[in-house]
């Protein structure tokens, strides 16, 4: 319809002005005249259709499909461009959902911002994040700071239901828990203080677990399911999308705080199974509702120690990501998302530069239409749509690509996790937004310039034919050393991480990690009780150790490097503490831990067969707990209380325990059947398959949960996953970078070269020899390397030093690293300049010449 | 001939409903009005006119008939013709015009004032 009339429109005012035309030629007797008096007709036109009103949409339209079809018309720069631009938007797309996901995103519970953390601090020194379920009640019963207090532990639950099965990860809470998350029920009733109190043996499941594993059964409450073999009852489903008080990872059950012994047996059951509340143990996550108009400052202020004579102080922070948020990935990620933003601006760069060099061929045409009477802001705007044309495209490219890096990524980082702290990132709203957002400000980085510049040609010049001028040559240099001093910053900060990478790899581990597998298993979840799983893990060492091709077994709490640790009180007779003392760690272990790991064992026994509990009581310590404790003496013989009497009968080599950037600590290892623990992991030391382990394993009972199994070694690589990342995306990502500045060397040079044929001719004609003139193009280029090095060094070596707590056995400012990284950028350019350069010496002087 | 003035920004709608108060008339001959009243002095850009009278229709100010002048059967021209909003408008401007003249002839000549 607006089409019809637009045309019946146009005609009329077509026939308008030709009336015009020709009374005024009748008047003037002359068509000259006539035509002079009226003036530029096409431009009259353009002006009156402005009037018409519609002629926005109507002249957007008309740009668009004239956009499409100049970047059909050259399909090798719209690849380029929508393809350069999609790599930048994708990876930024990328980097910005896991942001969202790790520093961004919000537990899913109502005024999410008043829920806080606690921890304890001594001397300003962080001591305790976790508290005992005393001191979280008496926080819980200030009413006048805090809207609730919820205290939970996470735990692995062996779920039974209908005859299967399954694993899964669980909770034991407070009775403040739901109350203090505002969390409802979908349906049946959540847990309440009473059940608490009670002991009651109820569970709450997800909404997602109901919905899948009991497909959305409304029968499911009153529901009678094993857990760990032990009869419960499902009382209700929490509400949908909740996943327990953590952003990252899945926990689909909620269970009452005093029924933690059927989940987490041996040391933590034992005595009269009241531990669970007794002040002395600390073991509960913390999060906190503050009150309306109370602040944290606040809260911290009022929050007093138990225990009066106690000298801790409390720090009251932000818990609006829930009570452990995971912060191994935050740091790296922003990292990453600062080097993705550079590529996207250096992408950019490259892509006004391929505009500029686009606008230079096309003057004449813009000179053309502006002589025509087309205004520059309609030539402006024109480019403009072009412009969005490619970054829409490339923004759709991106978010295909980013969707495909999200999931690599994703896989790549829960290979070593368990559902109950894995990953989750994707493209949500937020995500989506910020990649259309991210798509228009590219289009208006990489556009405005070239549009502006193309704009203004000089008419006259264009018109006739004149190619002396360069057009936007002088913009384009400056992008490029724009991009070279960004790419340095990113290729620099890749080398350091890459270096951090290898000197981790290579660090002196103080064991051997090859050919040992790990397995978990826990007799306890099966109902048995902590003497019964002493006696099948005997029975399971015993049989592996007859097992041709296992040169060692054994059983330890703490699998080195896993990131886990055990401390508890001890005291060295004749040892005054001193604040320069560093923490002391324990691990407890069976007789054959140091032969499995090839630990080696300095002087004295490792432990035995007569270490059970009713023998006396010992402790095997390593060298660092010689050197601080004991001063350097031989430690063999001598006593410690840890916690009870210990006689110190082995020394064995210091080795990392729980993380491969720590320095190494003072240990205490002590004999696992003389200590109330559970929850062991089975280390073998062997040339089998975990296959054949683990048949040895059922062949003593066929019911045992076994999970986690891996091998020793890939425990590790998995420790240095952010490392990795780090390493291999920085990587990436440089090479991209310096991959885009080679093409933008490569255009600049190629341009100078046919922009300057002639000159080169008359050089060669007046004797210049082919070297010449090759040098005179090397020059050009090395100015422009030379140029963004020396621009780039200083922001690089500004830049990395946000890195310095990423790296390892790298400096921030690494000579070696920083040289590299120059050499490269030497090399890159030479390279992006050779194609160009051997054009211009093999140009012939006549053709030169003649060359317009 | 004259040395032509500029028209002032925003009097060529004024002056175009006032020419079209005598009567319905097209583009040619509004132009040559405005300059013929005037004694060549006042010059009406063509380029101007045309985008005027189409805004004038579009605000409605103006109606406009395609038809051929009297005899001359064989061509037909666009005539605008006043509306009555367009009267109104006239009126609008024509006295917002006065009190401007009115203001800066104070200023110019104050002793005229007395």
């Amino acid at each position: 319809m607006r089409l019809w009339r637009r045309k019946v429109r146009e005609e009329e005012l077509e026939r308008e002005l030709r009336s015009h035309l020709e009374l005024e030629s009748e008047e003037q007797q002359d068509d000259h005249t006539a035509a002079r008096a009226l003036g530029n007709l096409a431009l009259i036109k353009e002006q009156v259709r402005d009037q018409w009103g519609f002629s926005w949409l109507d002249a957007l339209g008309r740009d668009l499909r004239y956009a499409l079809r100049s970047l059909r018309g050259s399909p090798v720069f719209a690849l380029v461009a929508v393809a350069s631009l999609g790599l930048g938007i994708g990876a930024n797309t990328a980097m910005f959902s896991f942001v969202n996901a790790l520093l961004l995103k919000r537990l899913p519970v109502p005024e999410s911002s008043r829920l806080v953390t606690v921890a304890e601090y001594e001397d300003g020194k962080l001591t305790n994040t976790v508290f005992s379920l005393p001191f979280l009640s008496q926080l819980g019963q200030n009413s006048r700071l805090f809207d609730g207090v919820l205290g939970r532990y996470p735990v692995r639950v062996n779920l039974t239901a209908n005859g299967v099965a399954e694993p899964l990860n669980g909770e034991v809470v407070t009775g403040d828990y739901f109350k203090t998350l505002r969390v409802g029920p979908a349906i049946g009733r959540l847990l309440t203080q009473q059940d608490i109190d009670d002991g009651a043996p109820v569970c709450v499941i997800s909404y997602a677990m109901w919905q899948g594993r009991f497909r959305g059964d409304p029968g499911v409450v009153g529901m009678k399911v094993l857990l760990n073999a032990r009869p419960y009852t499902v009382a209700g489903v929490t509400q949908k999308g909740f996943f327990g008080p953590q952003l990252q990872g899945r926990i689909d059950m909620q269970l009452p705080l005093s029924r933690m012994g059927d989940f987490m047996g041996g040391f933590f059951s034992s005595g009269d199974g009241t531990m669970w509340k007794s002040k002395g143990f600390r073991w509960l996550e913390p999060l906190a509702r503050l009150k309306p108009g109370v602040t944290s400052v606040q809260a911290q202020t009022m929050i007093k120690p138990i225990k009066p004579a106690s000298k801790a102080t409390y720090r009251v922070a932000d818990g609006s990501q829930g009570a452990n948020a995971d912060s191994t990935y935050a740091k790296p990620v922003t990292v990453l998302m600062g080097i993705v933003a550079l590529v996207l601006l250096i992408a950019c760069a490259n892509l006004a530069s391929l505009l500029l060099a686009r606008a230079t061929a096309r003057a004449r045409e813009f000179a053309v239409r502006l002589s025509l009477g087309a205004s520059r802001w309609r030539l402006v705007r024109q480019l403009m749509v072009e412009s969005l044309v490619i970054a829409c495209c490339g923004g759709l490219t991106g978010l295909g690509l980013a969707l495909w890096i999200i999931d690599t990524l994703l896989a790549f980082l829960n290979a070593g996790r368990s559902t109950g702290d894995s990953l989750h990132a994707g493209l949500d709203p937020t995500v989506i937004g910020f990649a259309v957002l991210l798509s228009m400000l590219t289009a208006l980085l990489f556009g405005l310039a070239p549009a502006w510049q193309s704009a203004r040609p000089d008419v006259v010049m264009e018109l006739k034919g004149s190619t002396a001028k360069a057009g936007g040559f002088g913009m384009r240099r400056f992008l490029i050393v724009f991009q070279i001093a960004l790419s340095l910053m990113i290729l620099f900060a890749a080398g350091l991480l890459t270096r951090t990478l290898s000197a981790l790899k290579t660090i002196d581990l103080g064991f051997d990690p090859a050919r040992v597998i790990t397995l978990k298993i826990d007799p306890t979840m099966n109902g048995h009780t902590p003497e019964q799983a002493d006696q099948i893990f005997d029975r399971i060492l015993g049989r592996l150790r007859a097992q041709p091709g296992v040169a060692a077994a054994s059983l330890a709490v703490i699998t080195p490097l896993e990131g886990g640790m055990i401390s508890l009180s001890f005291e060295v007779p004749g040892h005054v503490r001193k604040s320069s003392d560093v923490q002391t760690n324990f691990n407890m272990v069976s007789p054959g831990y140091f032969k499995t790991l090839k630990q080696p064992l300095l002087s004295g026994r490792d432990f035995g067969e007569r270490d059970v509990k009713k023998g006396p009581g010992v402790a095997i310590v390593n060298q660092l707990f010689v050197d601080q404790y004991l001063a350097g003496q031989n430690p063999i013989g001598r006593h410690i209380k840890a916690p009870g009497d210990v006689e110190i009968v082995g020394l064995v080599g210091n080795a990392r325990y729980q993380d491969l950037r720590e320095k190494l600590w003072p240990l205490i290892y002590l004999p696992a059947k003389q200590t109330e623990s559970s929850g062991y992991t089975l280390m073998v030391r062997t040339g089998l398959e975990p296959r054949a382990i683990m048949r040895v394993i059922r062949a003593v009972d066929a019911k045992l949960p076994i999970y986690d199994v891996r091998e020793l070694q890939d425990q590790i690589d998995e420790g240095l996953s952010s490392e990795r990342i780090l390493s291999f995306l920085s990587t990436l990502f440089s090479a991209l970078a310096t991959l885009l500045c080679s093409m933008g060397i490569y255009g600049l040079i190629a341009y100078s070269v046919s922009r300057r044929t002639r000159e080169i001719g008359v050089r060669f004609a007046i004797g210049a020899r082919k070297m010449d003139v090759a040098k005179l193009f090397l020059r050009e280029s090395m100015m422009l390397v030379l140029a963004g090095i020396l621009v780039g060094i200083p922001l690089a070596l500004v830049c990395t030093r946000v890195l310095k707590s990423l790296l390892y056995g790298v400096a921030p400012s690494d000579p070696f690293t920083l040289a590299w990284t120059i050499a490269i950028f030497v090399a890159a350019g030479l390279a992006a300049s050779l194609l160009p350069v051997l054009k211009a010496a093999r140009i012939e002087p006549l053709e030169a010449l003649r060359y317009e | 001939m004259p040395d032509r003035i500029e028209l002032l920004q925003g009097t060529l709608d004024m002056l175009i409903l006032r020419t079209l108060l005598l009567g319905p008339a097209h583009g040619h001959e509004i132009a040559k009005h405005i300059q013929r009243t005037t004694a060549d002095l006042l010059q009406v850009e063509h380029g101007s006119l045309y985008p005027a009278l189409h805004r004038l229709e579009r605000k409605a100010w103006l109606a406009a008939k395609w038809k051929a002048p009297g005899k001359e059967l064989k061509r037909e021209f666009k005539y605008y013709q006043l509306t009555a909003a367009g009267r109104k408008q006239l009126l609008a401007e024509e006295s917002k015009w006065k009190q401007m003249t009115g203001a800066i002839a104070r200023v110019m000549w104050p002793a005229e004032e007395g």
